[in-house]
């Protein structure tokens, strides 16, 4: 084979698998979602946003779909969000954990208020607290994974840690501008 | 021995023994529960069971979502993986991105949980895939069961199995929460914990 065959092929292969969005490494896959570059970790999927190195448990093209409400968008713009959860139940660990990774994922430009909806752990926050310019995340056990808006406070549900965090960082992804 | 010696020993000896419940049981912290499956110890912390599992010198701790004997009913049909399913150091995870809301939470769980086992463990590559080519399918292959690349096929169905199409193909199903019972099972299956 003549090196002009050779290097056709080669443009070839690298367009079919750069039109995939999959690039192959020592490290484990990488895939592109909207722009991001996602490299499979032990910790799970890593990428850099607003210039930080950031790992998430799920690619974001798997729970971009899971029926977070259209409105969660508007979270993006806000400058304070309170994030609280129910401290009486089984998941409240997992809660727990995702409220600072809320902190820790988000911009420093947006200020977490960390609360509980009952109990006197943290401050008292709940949906009724809520407004346009600081609206409420709460996280709740139930027997379904949900995700429902009301006058500015999204609730979600799940049934274990893992179906609850699908939405959970679905809903960081969607604020980050990950998932649009 | 006087009788009221006798009395005096036995309030001693029954107050020693409250003393000693009293502090066995403030002492001894609260063990989670455990339950083996043959010779595997199973430990179920934050709602995860947790095992070891050693490939070589690297000792590992993994945690599965059902405990073993919650799935060594389910069957697994079909082909044996193929040595070439095996070595591959890539493996595409495939699912319907058309699916409900809800049935797409319990795939991404499943996906997940195949990814940590597929990377930390088993050391492979997950290149997330889908089955037909859907809105969100940008920027992912498109792949049933193909020739040549070793494949996991994610669905909701009506009934909990695992079905190897092809040796270099296996469909994980299950309805809603139950497909995460297919995944633990396959994950059993490979390694070892159920024949």
């Amino acid at each position: 084979m003549d090196k002009r065959k050779v290097m056709g092929w080669f443009v070839i292969i690298v367009m079919v698998a750069g039109g995939m969005g999959v690039v192959l490494t020592g490290d484990g896959s990488v895939q592109t979602y909207n722009g991001y570059k996602f490299t499979q970790t032990a910790q799970g999927w890593q990428t850099k946003v607003n210039g930080q190195n950031t790992v998430f448990n799920f690619y974001p093209g798997n729970i971009a779909f899971t029926g977070l409400p259209p409105e969660a968008a508007s979270f993006k713009d806000k400058k304070v969000l309170t994030v609280s959860y129910n401290p009486d139940v089984d998941l409240t660990p997992a809660f727990a954990q995702l409220q600072y990774d809320f902190e820790l994922k988000l911009p420093d430009s947006v200020f977490i208020i960390r609360a509980v909806t009952n109990g006197s752990s943290l401050p008292l926050f709940t949906c009724a607290n809520a407004t346009s310019s600081s609206p409420v995340v709460v996280f709740d056990q139930a027997e379904n994974a949900t995700s429902t808006y009301i006058d500015n406070c999204l609730t979600i549900t799940g049934f274990d840690a893992y179906g609850f965090a699908t939405q959970a960082e679905a809903l960081l992804y969607t604020m980050l501008g990950v998932i649009e | 021995m006087s009788k009221q010696i006798v009395v005096t020993i036995l309030a001693v000896a029954f107050v020693c023994f409250l003393i000693a419940i009293f502090t066995f049981s403030v002492v001894t912290p609260p063990q989670p529960p455990e339950n083996n499956y043959g010779l595997w110890e199973f430990i179920l912390i934050d709602g995860f069971w947790h095992t070891n599992w050693q490939e070589g010198p690297n000792l590992y701790d993994i945690a599965f979502k059902y405990h073993p004997a919650d799935v060594d009913d389910i069957k697994i049909t079909g082909y044996q993986p193929s040595e070439e399913f095996s070595a591959r150091k890539e493996v595409y995870i495939t699912f319907a991105l058309d699916a409900s809301p809800e049935e797409m939470k319990h795939l991404a769980v499943a996906s997940a949980d195949l990814n940590f086992n597929l990377y930390q463990v088993l050391n492979k590559n997950v290149i997330n895939a889908c089955i037909t080519n859907v809105t969100g399918c940008e920027g992912r292959p498109v792949m049933g069961c193909e020739e040549g690349k070793s494949v996991i096929k994610v669905l909701q169905a009506d009934e909990p199995a695992i079905t190897i199409t092809t040796p270099e193909c296996v469909t994980l199903q299950g309805p809603g929460e139950e497909l995460g019972k297919a995944v633990s099972r396959l994950l059993y299956a490979w390694y070892g914990i159920i024949e």
